[in-house]
């Protein structure tokens, strides 16, 4: 069934049960409304999974390729930031190499009390 | 047209590929450059020291590292000592604690000085933008070995 069709099916139900009162003797038309509101399901899921397939709005190609072009280049910003970030740790742990080659009490932290020749 | 939850989707997979194909690509560079290199050639390319001032700066270094070396042991031994006096609960109160104590705060101070002589030997032989923030770099370090020591 249509939603339209649903819809307007739905008022008139609505309408007719307003008139008749007592839910005990619908009709068969009426009996048919409400098998159809009891199938249609109202959990939140089915409601969320309905947005998505149904509700959305749709993107133009020309905005698509907008947005993947914008998180190209994001992801890419960012990697260099990272990989940065990585370089100076990286140089810092280096330093801290140097430093406990010269300075004895560093030196003393380490297994190693020795230098070797090659300038460490 | 596409809907907004499978361009968002989509952005979100080429996003994060642009990221990881940036990020390792970066990374393997860093580590590759890294892997076979020393402590000393790290400081020359750190601080921009040229061929000629190398050559005058390692002998520095190689001058300084027997000194540097028996210091360190001497160093290692005495903390050695305390570390053992401390765990014995008979020689809490003892004179050897006190001594072994004001030996190695001694010994930090000896340390320091030979680093601090080294480095202003080192600066010494490089142009004096490098120097200064060599010395800035090394300088730092003069507190996070006193933090070594107390802890």
């Amino acid at each position: 069934m249509k939603k339209e069709t649903f819809d307007q099916h739905l008022e008139e139900a609505t309408e007719q049960l307003r008139t008749n009162g007592g839910a005990d003797d619908l009709g068969g038309f009426e009996r048919g409304v409400w098998a159809e509101i009891a199938l249609h399901d109202e959990r939140w899921t089915t409601r969320v999974v309905q947005f998505f397939r149904e509700g959305i709005p749709t993107l133009p190609m020309p905005a698509v390729a907008g947005s993947v072009a914008i998180a190209v280049a994001a992801g890419v910003l960012t990697g260099l930031f990272q990989a940065k970030a990585y370089g100076e740790s990286v140089s810092e742990s280096m330093e801290a190499q140097y430093v406990s080659s010269i300075h004895p009490v560093l030196r003393s932290e380490s297994e190693d009390h020795r230098h070797d020749s090659s300038s460490d | 047209m596409r809907s907004f939850f499978s361009t968002f989707i989509l952005c979100a997979i080429v996003g994060l590929l642009a990221f990881g194909g940036v990020y390792f690509w970066k990374k393997s560079q860093i580590d590759h450059h890294h892997e076979h290199l020393s402590a000393f050639e790290w400081f020359c390319e750190e601080f921009d020291v040229g061929p000629e001032e190398r050559q005058k700066i390692e002998a520095l270094h190689l001058a300084y590292f027997p000194e540097c070396e028996d210091h360190c042991i001497h160093y290692a031994d005495t903390k050695k000592t305390l570390a053992e006096i401390i765990e014995d609960p008979g020689l809490d109160q003892h004179p050897e604690h006190a001594k072994a104590a004001e030996q190695l705060a001694q010994l930090k101070k000896e340390a320091d000085k030979e680093f601090i002589d080294f480095i202003y030997s080192v600066a010494g032989e490089m142009d004096p933008k490098s120097s200064e923030r060599y010395l800035q770099r090394m300088k730092g370090w003069l507190e996070k070995t006193t933090e070594i020591v107390v802890e």
